[in-house]
């Protein structure tokens, strides 16, 4: 290409000089100045379109005799955008270039293959290497957090190697899965997993924690459907694809990276003293006409108790510790990358932690000049010791809750102290000390890739993959914790495999004459996974000795569960792009996808989309206004889908059984679900309609899109008549959509040669409504066993996505709220009459409260979300502030059902003591009531709060040490970082940010004991040779 | 070229249909099984599981539906009290709804079994016996809804497909007639006895009794058809003819017929099996029923409601039936005092009722129970041929002799067969005995409505006088369930309903 480009430049200035000759000539000079480097020598200033020109010297000057006649200076320079000056009269011009990544020239990696970015019809963001690097985080989904519009990346539990909940433009499905696909180098990564907990409760870890967010060169995210449409029945959630760094020719480099950091103990309103709480039980005792129990005879009096601080002994200061080794390099020929990197992280709870251990080999070679092949090799191991919270037992919960709920009279390192007044009593610290909770992943993965030029324009690519993953997660409860005495020592050995595999060619054909640019992409994919689980469950062991290592000393072993499942992919997808003189752009794609979980009357569906854009910076009209330097309209419209089935969904299957003759048990087959043969896969049809502009060369850049999605043929749950023999099947009914607008502005404020600043400021919008579900509703699953055991969330019809459903409590009981014969002029909940409780809306007015009462009472979904990030150079320091909001949701804060309500079998919140109502302070403030009766402890508003917060996600600030005196140095660089700095919120919790139920679509926004975040400062060094 | 269309081609080829369909690991389905005698076994026994425990369709949905709308019946807890007050309504959760779901779910069991089984090469006598006992409790669960709901969806093919999502109601006599073409063939095809390592599974004398028993309730309300007497009369005289061949008898004495250590005596026809010994396999009758404190179920007994007194003092003093069928007393678990009915705290309140005692398992604990559950007995046989008899040939000594071994076995006073009964006087004679003899069984309901009692009952009802309710003829059946009705649009409810 360049050679080409030469040779056209000869061949026009030779034209040109002719001209020349007769024009009169002046001198022009001034300083070219590269933003964020200063003044640059070697800059090239040509006069446009001749081949005159000149270079600046060591201090970015230049000098150059032009004629009258011409009137454009072009600057280039490696890196930098081209730049073109008007000269008018002027006869110095200081010149200020900007890097190249935010040229329109930049390649983007979309499906199957690249794209300049100019030649976009789709909307598709993307985030660099350097951006990613600054957030010292173990995946690197959380780096994305707040970066990009449309995305919105929520930490559902901060724990080391927690998860998160991934959404692109809100979510599309409700019994299916929500979270983009990812394509790591061209591999759509398989819908992963991991060895299951005990009982299958609890939180999920971040399934993208194999990956080492320090190997990644670029994430480009898909957002609309003419982007994601090549991925067809994977693409209605969006597409994020990753691609991993890569050497470059010349000589080899090696980078060493060395990472310190620690984290503080995060802050946690205060809960009562020991004397408090034995006060406030004696209190509670002497009202329910009891004697006290703390009574200084069985127990000692409430001022001689002390006080154990359950939260603050569970907690710790965490820390982090990360190494990263690579080398890069190569040939022109060949080019390799090859990383290692150990990151090891501590908690902020005592005994969590990931560790995590990885090795990357990235090559690409030319065999010949038709063939080149490249390949990735990547291993990863991580072991992560976990605390489970998100259990939803109130009598096995995570560790976070068992500190909450802890009597703070009892003295720590005792087991059971004080079991006569609360049964189960769970010293918080020796379930956490004493408990093993391990999970090891293993994760391999490959990927070659051949492409063979058949001919000019023509190529054809080959790729094969294989992902492979194994984890295993080892639980043992000796007996000197609450389940292990229990089970007399219970031990859950759990493991979990996949294998997933891919085939896939396709041809690539670029054609352009007379101004048409024709660019086509077609081929085939086949994908496969083979999932395996084991669950074994053992108790009773005569000793604790062994733990997991020792299954067969149990003596109570529960049938073991496996389970294997297949499921096949099989594609056809195809893209054109076409484009007129790079101002009109026309794009169609889709796929074509068959997929073994799909029911046999609909093996295949169809994806298809199409875009068009103007850029119409590039006609005429605008060519006059130079401040305009970019300025494009597109438009597209497409329909994805996603494989919301679960495998042999759709099948009729036969489950166990059972009878009995005599004692002997004998075996029973029958149908346990009736399938169907009809059902299909959720479709989602996108529109999207955006905006691209730059100014002033680019120096301010900004986007907006307006989108709007419907996802038809939910996948539910469909009543039958009971009388076939089945009382429901899987059915396709239901609608919903999300629309929504997306903004990103940004610009190169300052830019003078010692000091410049750069921002960037996204915003999103998303609106969901469930439109139909056939009549029925949908809920979502209990927060808590046996006691809050009813939803908090619901899907119903015209509701947003989720919303919070509920009890309303009006206020709390006054003694007005008696008429004079003693009667209660309120509906009652459970017969609570008891003043200063609360006080429910009795919906359907018949007197009496049932959860025919619930109504809606919150949405968890935000108004708007938005990131803000800043760049601050001087000279060799760079300073980087990048804040994140989410605005306008709701959290179910559950914990202050247990710890804010009275609910006297567990500890209480302070501020619940110092604000409670009493008969000498009485109010109507419905968040410190009385004293509820246990079976009122139900999700309601009360528990509600907004769950708004902005952030100062990430402050990190860099110095490049001046080397050149030292030869074998290439760079050394220091830099600190502080993460989760600062959060400005009015909730109440440890943390707005929260998801106990992250993995569920049907609970979002409810905060139940989730593992609390702290800010973490981090220092470290980087150093190139 | 040439290159690609290979590349092709083997990418292709790896992408056809076939490649897609769905392989099964972990899980049966219709396309791995019913293939050897093992998988016909185990889809017959599968049916039996569909009574079981787990769906609690004795312990608490028969007993709702047809012990507590009896004229004796007391209750403690309000979802039962709906059925002794007839106040329920076709949205009733505790035994309405689940026992449609349940009976339902045994026949789709019964018919795939019957679908499936003559696909599989084995044994020809052996096929067709386990068509034959798949075929007998499909016919007890329609016996039992039919009875229960009057015109209902005759599904007598497995469900495969949604097309056959909304059947419609089918007449009582078509129903009937099935019923009877599926218990023909139990006579014919079923062993007479079974060897112990099948003891409890259907015989041809449990077919014989069922199709004895469907005549005879076909000769009553509602259906009506006085010739079904005959034909009742002689099976039932086939059957006792036959009681050595199939090894039945009355026990000697009541008491063993309800002793968990002699279950499936001469005396039992049918009993669905429960084991302490095999988890899920137990049943929580003692748990559900028996009084609080009390030794006959751990000591968690739930109490659910009992008999009346006015029963109680119904029976003879000497009728020894009277304190197998009902708990009058007992030792308190811990305490070890006499705890008696009407006066000792916990049993002290008369509205809650006389516990019964037919089902007793003191290391029981919960729902893990072992008596098996009795649903006929020869008692049942010689008391519906008497009145067979009474009914095609008036109050013969025949009659009376069959009515007197029962009375006789339990220390009752005999009738005198010469003191000038009516075949009315005999009608109530029989009605009256099946209650003592026959309570808690599972016949209250069925006995009550085809000898016409219903109007009779509510008025005789203490629980349904207290409600306040009125006979209505809609109460000669129970509404259709709204779980059907909310998603069969092809079913119309009970009129009255």
């Amino acid at each position: 290409m360049k050679n080409i480009f030469t040779g056209y430049f000869i061949m026009v200035s030779l034209v040109l000089i002719g001209n020349q000759l007769y024009a009169q000539e002046r001198l022009i000079r001034g300083k070219v100045i590269a933003s964020g480097e200063g003044p640059v020598p070697g800059v090239n200033i040509l006069l446009k379109g001749t081949q005159i020109g000149t270079t600046t010297d060591m201090e970015g000057n230049y000098r150059l005799e032009v004629s009258n006649n011409q009137n454009f200076l072009v600057f280039s320079y490696i890196g930098y955008a081209p730049k073109e000056v008007e000269i008018g009269q002027r006869s110095i011009i200081n010149v200020t270039m900007y890097p190249d990544v935010r040229t329109l020239d930049e390649i983007m990696v979309v499906g199957y293959g690249t794209q300049k970015k100019s030649d976009l019809t789709g909307s598709v963001a993307s985030l660099r290497s350097e951006d990613i690097e600054k957030t010292p985080v173990a995946t690197f989904d959380l780096a994305l957090q707040g970066r990009v519009p449309g995305l919105q990346v929520t930490s559902t539990s901060a724990e080391p190697g927690g998860g998160t909940s991934i959404r692109i433009r809100g979510s599309n499905s409700i019994s299916g899965n929500n979270e983009p696909l990812i394509v790591l180098d061209g591999y759509p990564l398989p819908e992963g997993g991991e060895a299951s907990n005990d009982r299958g409760r609890g939180q999920g870890s971040n399934l993208l924690s194999f990956l080492n967010p320090a190997d990644i060169e670029s994430v480009e995210v898909l957002k609309d459907a003419s982007a994601t449409a090549i991925y067809g029945a994977r693409g209605a959630n969006g597409v994020i694809i990753v691609t991993t760094k890569k050497g470059s020719a010349g000589d080899s480099q090696i980078n060493f990276t060395s990472e310190v950091g620690f984290s503080t103990v995060p802050d946690f309103p205060p809960l009562l003293t020991g004397p408090e709480f034995a006060a406030l039980r004696n209190e509670v005792a002497i009202a329910g006409g009891n004697d006290p129990i703390y009574d200084g005879v069985n127990l000692p009096k409430p001022d001689e108790v002390p006080t154990t601080k359950w939260v603050d002994l569970i907690l710790r200061n965490g820390a982090t510790q990360r190494y990263q080794l690579d080398f890069s390099g190569g040939t022109d020929k060949t080019r390799y990358f090859l990383s290692g990197n150990f990151r090891q992280e501590k908690g902020a709870v005592k005994f969590t932690n990931f560790n995590r251990g990885n090795l990357r080999l990235n090559l690409d070679t030319e065999v010949s000049e038709k063939l080149s092949l490249s390949g990735n090799l990547n291993y990863t191991r991580s072991v992560n010791n976990r605390s489970q919270e998100g259990t939803g037992f109130i009598i096995d919960p995570g560790a976070v809750f068992n500190a909450f709920k802890a009597n703070p009279a009892a003295i720590e390192g005792q087991f059971t102290q004080d079991e006569s007044v609360t049964a189960h009593f769970r010293n918080p610290l020796i379930e956490l000390t004493d408990k093993k909770d391990q999970t090891n992943n293993e994760d391999i993965f490959m990927n070659v890739q051949g492409e063979f030029d058949l001919a000019s324009g023509l190529a054809i690519v080959l790729r094969g993959g294989n992902n492979n993953k194994q984890s295993r997660r080892e639980i043992f409860w000796p007996t000197t914790t609450g389940p292990g005495e229990l089970n007399n020592g219970l031990a859950v050995y759990n493991t979990f495999s996949f294998n997933d595999y891919i085939l896939e060619n396709y041809l690539s054909y670029i054609k352009e004459f007379t101004g048409h640019n024709i660019n086509l992409t077609a081929g085939y994919s086949w994908q496969q996974t083979i999932l395996r689980r084991v669950n074994n469950r053992v108790t009773d062991f005569p000793a604790d000795n062994l733990g997991t290592n020792g299954l067969q000393l149990g003596l109570q072993a529960s049938t073991p569960v496996t389970n294997m499942i297949k499921r096949a992919l099989s594609s056809y997808y195809l893209r054109t792009n076409y484009n007129f003189k790079n101002k009109y752009y026309l794009t169609f794609s889709g796929r074509i996808d068959g997929s073994s979980v799909f029911a046999v009357n609909n093996k295949w569906g169809f994806f298809p989309s199409g875009a068009v854009a103007w850029t119409v910076s590039q006609e005429d009209f605008l060519e006059e206004l130079p401040t305009i330097s970019n300025l494009k309209i597109r438009a597209s419209y497409g329909i994805t889908g996603s494989q919301a089935i679960s495998p042999y969904g759709s099948l009729s299957l036969l489950g166990i059984d059972n009878y009995v003759i005599g004692n002997t048990q004998v075996s029973g087959v029958a149908p346990s679900t009736l399938g169907n043969p009809d059902l299909k896969w959720e479709n989602t049809e996108q529109i999207d309609v955006g905006l691209d502009l730059g100014l002033f060369d680019d120096r301010i850049y900004a986007s907006v899109d307006y989108y709007k999605k419907t996802t038809r043929d939910l996948l539910q749950n469909f009543q039958l008549s009971p009388s076939i023999g089945f009382t429901s099947t899987i059915n396709n009914i239901g609608t919903l959509e999300n629309k929504g607008f997306e903004i990103q502005v940004g610009g190169y404020i300052l830019d003078g040669s010692t000091f410049q600043w750069n921002s960037n400021l996204n915003y999103s919008r998303n609106r969901s409504k469930i439109l139909d579900l056939g009549g029925s509703e949908i809920f979502g699953p209990a927060p808590a066993a046996n006691i809050t055991n009813q939803s908090a969330n619901i899907m119903r019809e015209g509701e947003p996505f989720g919303v919070f459903y509920g009890y309303r409590i009006t206020g709390l009981i006054q003694p007005s709220d008696f008429d004079d014969e003693g009667n209660p002029t309120f509906a009652l909940f459970n017969g609570d009459k008891n003043e200063g409780n609360w006080k429910f809306f009795d919906r359907n007015e018949d007197g009496v409260i049932t959860p025919d009462d619930r109504v809606i009472i919150g949405n968890p979904n935000p108004d708007f979300i938005f990131g803000w990030s800043n760049d601050f150079i001087y000279k060799n320091l760079t300073l980087s502030v990048f804040v994140q909001g989410v605005i306008g949701n709701d959290i179910m804060n559950i914990n202050n059902l247990y710890i804010s309500s009275g609910r006297i079998a567990n500890n209480q919140l302070r501020r619940w003591l110092e604000n409670r109502w009493t008969e000498n302070n009485q109010h109507n403030d419905i968040r410190y009531p009385a004293g509820n009766v246990q079976q009122n402890l139900q999700a309601n508003s009360a528990v509600v709060e907004d769950g708004s917060f902005v952030r100062l996600k990430n402050v990190s600030l860099q110095y490049d040490i001046p080397i050149k005196s030292i030869t074998f140095l290439r760079k050394a660089e220091v830099y600190a970082t502080a993460y989760n700095l600062l959060t400005i919120t009015n909730y109440s919790g440890f943390d707005p940010e929260v998801g106990i139920f992250g993995d569920t679509n049907l609970a979002p926004g409810i905060d139940f004991a989730s593992y609390p975040r702290s800010k973490t400062f981090t220092f470290g060094v980087n150093i190139g040779f | 070229m040439k290159i690609l269309n290979f590349v092709f081609l083997v990418l292709f080829s790896l992408g056809c249909t076939n490649a897609l369909e769905e392989e099964v690991f972990s899980d049966l389905s219709p396309s791995n099984f019913y293939k050897s005698e093992k998988d016909a076994e185990a889809a017959v026994m599968a049916i039996y599981n569909g009574m079981n425990r787990a769906i609690s369709y004795y312990d608490f949905q028969m007993t709702s539906l047809t012990y507590m709308p009896a004229p004796h019946t007391v209750t403690r807890v309000p979802f039962r009290k709906v059925w002794s007050e007839y106040s329920f309504d076709s949205s009733e959760p505790g035994a309405l709804v689940p026992y449609w779901r349940q009976a339902y779910l045994v026949i789709n069991r019964a018919n795939t079994a019957i679908d499936r089984i003559p696909g599989i090469d084995m044994d020809p006598e052996k096929k067709a016996a386990l068509i034959a006992e798949a075929k007998w409790l499909r016919a007890y669960n329609y016996f039992n809804l039919v009875r229960f709901f009057g015109d209902i969806p005759l599904l007598l093919k497995e469900t495969t497909s949604l097309a056959d999502a909304n059947p419609s109601r089918t007449s009582m006599d078509q129903v009937y007639q099935a019923i009877i073409v599926d218990l023909k063939a139990g006579e014919k095809d079923l062993p007479p006895v079974r060897p112990a390592s099948e003891k409890g599974r259907i015989t041809s004398g449990a077919a014989k009794f069922l199709l004895a028993k469907v005549h005879l309730t076909m000769a009553g309300k509602p259906t009506v058809d006085a010739s079904k007497w005959a034909e009742a009369h002689t099976l039932f005289k086939e059957l006792i003819d036959n009681k050595d061949l199939y090894e039945y008898g009355l026990e000697v004495n009541y008491a063993d017929i309800f002793d968990v250590g002699n279950e499936l005596s001469q005396e039992i026809i049918f009993a669905v099996q429960q084991s302490q010994a095999v988890e899920g396999q137990g049943t929580a009758m003692s748990f559900v029923w028996t009084p609080p404190q009390s030794p006959f179920s751990g000591p968690n007994g739930q109490y659910h409601g009992g008999f009346t007194r006015a029963f109680y003092e119904s029976y003879e003093p000497n009728d020894i039936r009277r304190d197998i069928t009902m708990i009058y007393s007992y030792t308190h678990a811990t305490t070890g005092d006499t705890i008696v009915f009407g006066q000792d705290r916990p049993y002290k309140n008369e509205k809650f009722g006389i516990a019964p005692g037919k089902y007793k398992d003191p290391d029981q604990n919960c729902c893990d129970g072992d008596p098996d559950i009795i649903v006929y007995r020869y008692a049942d046989a010689l008391l519906m041929f008497a009145e067979a008899e009474n009914e095609l040939n008036g109050p013969t000594a025949e009659a009376f002799n069959y009515l007197n071994m029962v009375r006789e076995r339990a220390n009752a006073s005999l009738y005198d067969p010469n003191a000038g009964w009516t075949k009315e006087d005999f009608r109530e004679l029989i009605y009256q005995e099946r209650f003592w003899e026959l309570s808690f069984e599972f016949h209250e309901i069925f006995d009550i409505r085809r000898m016409g009692k219903v109007k009779e009952t509510i008025e005789q009802s203490p629980e349904a006088q207290e409600a306040g309710t009125v006979y209505d003829p809609k109460f000669e059946l129970f509404p259709i369930p709204l779980s059907e009705i909310q998603t069969n649009p092809n079913i119309k409810q009970n009129p009255g309903y």
